[in-house]
């Protein structure tokens, strides 16, 4: 039950502010699904992250005008890397959590790139939008990724779980 | 067998997620997207989210220049006094202007007489993301609205209806990279297709080298693809690229509708010039 509130508080939050709060601020258009997803995944370490990265992708796909499915396979196949650095490397470092948010996202993006290419034929690359997606994505992302990570650890504390021991 | 899947749960699992997404993706190629229970389920439980944070900003901004506001309002009574002596005079030159439009709009109005249908829908949300450029309409499938319905301003396309709801839909941006539609050149009739871009511009990526286009150059909706009805401003010529080579020339438009801050729309249900629009809706 608990578990449930703390998926289900992120993944409304992350609606929201994607859908109503960022399309107010013209200059900020972070990814709030995969943030979400990312620390649900770096400070748990449990093989549930790829499924929770899936299902937050399926939230990214439904406001979102690529083919249905796209965000959740980049989501996917990112949350393997990503599960694999919070096992061995991550433990928590807040230090460090920003450039890990920002290297994901970048790297989500791309993937999210090669899965257009690969099956829809994209081919528009620039640097121009590379460097759009640096300042609107991964640098406002990298910035929002220490409060809300605070803010799982303090829904830990008041839902009385631990996600990183599993017990909840 | 139970054995077999008990110890192999956690790869099944991934595995059997990995083939449902490759083949949801493969089952698009040709579509490019198609909506499912799972984006009209969604986009119907954050509706009331939507409306009601639209109606709380709108609280809250009442509250702050209504009174917080109202601090400063002294000092700038006493500016105001001094703007008022020359405003008065620009407002006897505005009042000749005020007339020429009011007779302008008789006019328009006489153009106008076989009006479109249409619905007013007020702008709720907006994501921006790297491969999306969306809209969120507090209008719906209860009002009308149907997939692939043509969405404008007075002043030009803004984009077409991606997904409805009843109480909602999703639209479109022309500038959204996904985005495609013929269009005409105003000046010389020639056709062409305007895509959206990855960086959030629109241009026309292959337009014949020898047919002229100058900069500032109105481009407008076609209706040949029979979902944006014809005649509708899509954007200026902004530039134009031809390389040494090659048989097109790039354009890039400015689009004319102001899509970065849109706050009301129109939904097109019927355009009565159009024989036939929109063709795809669901």
């Amino acid at each position: 039950m608990q578990l449930a509130s703390v998926l289900a508080i992120y993944g409304l939050f992350s609606l929201w502010a994607e859908t109503y709060l960022f399309g107010l601020l013209t200059w900020f258009d972070p990814n709030l699904f995969l943030l979400s997803a990312l620390l649900l995944i770096l400070h748990w370490r449990g093989p549930e992250g790829y499924f929770i990265a899936a299902g937050f992708g399926l939230l990214a796909d439904v406001y979102s005008s690529t083919p249905f499915g796209t965000y959740a396979l980049a989501f996917f196949l990112v949350s393997f890397p990503a599960r694999w650095y919070a096992v061995k490397i991550f433990q928590d470092a807040m230090v460090t959590l920003p450039v890990v948010v920002g290297v994901f996202s970048l790297v989500s993006n791309g993937v999210v790139y090669l899965v257009l290419y690969l099956f829809f034929g994209e081919n528009r690359f620039s640097w121009f939008w590379l460097n759009e997606l640096i300042g609107r994505d991964a640098l406002p992302l990298a910035a929002l990724s220490a409060p809300l990570f605070l803010a799982l650890l303090w829904l830990e504390d008041r839902l009385r779980i631990r996600l990183s021991m599993r017990k909840f | 067998m139970l054995k077999f899947l008990q110890r192999y749960k956690l790869r099944l699992s991934l595995g059997f997620v990995l083939i449902f997404l490759l083949l949801s993706l493969l089952g698009q190629v040709d579509s490019k997207r198609q909506e499912n229970w799972m984006t009209s389920l969604f986009q119907a439980a954050t509706q009331p989210l939507l409306q009601f944070s639209d109606y709380m900003v709108d609280g809250v901004s009442s509250i702050w220049t209504g009174y917080i506001w109202l601090v400063g309002v002294n000092q700038e009574n006493q500016d105001l006094s001094k703007q008022l002596l020359q405003l008065r005079s620009e407002a006897a030159q505005g009042k000749e202007i005020y007339k020429a439009y009011l007779r302008q709009r008789e006019l328009l109005a006489f153009k106008q007489k076989n009006q479109d249908q249409k619905v007013f829908a007020e702008v709720v949300g907006e994501i921006k993301r790297g491969f999306s450029r969306l809209l969120v309409l507090n209008k719906g499938a209860n009002e009308g609205i149907k997939k692939n319905f043509a969405v404008v301003t007075p002043l030009g396309v803004v984009g077409k209806i991606q997904s409805v709801t009843t109480y909602q839909s999703v639209v479109q941006l022309i500038t959204d990279p996904n985005s495609k539609f013929p269009v005409l050149v105003q000046e010389n009739r020639a056709k062409a297709m305007v895509r959206g871009s990855l960086d959030g511009t629109i241009s026309i990526t292959h337009f014949p080298r020898r047919t002229e286009i100058k900069q500032g150059g109105v481009v407008v909706t076609s209706g040949l693809a029979g979902i944006l009805p014809k005649g509708f401003p899509v954007g200026l010529v902004s530039s134009v690229e031809k390389k040494e080579f090659g048989l097109f020339q790039t354009v890039t438009l400015e689009p004319v509708a102001e899509l970065d801050n849109l706050e009301e729309v129109v939904v097109i249900l019927y355009a009565n010039q159009n024989i036939h629009h929109p063709l795809f809706t669901d």
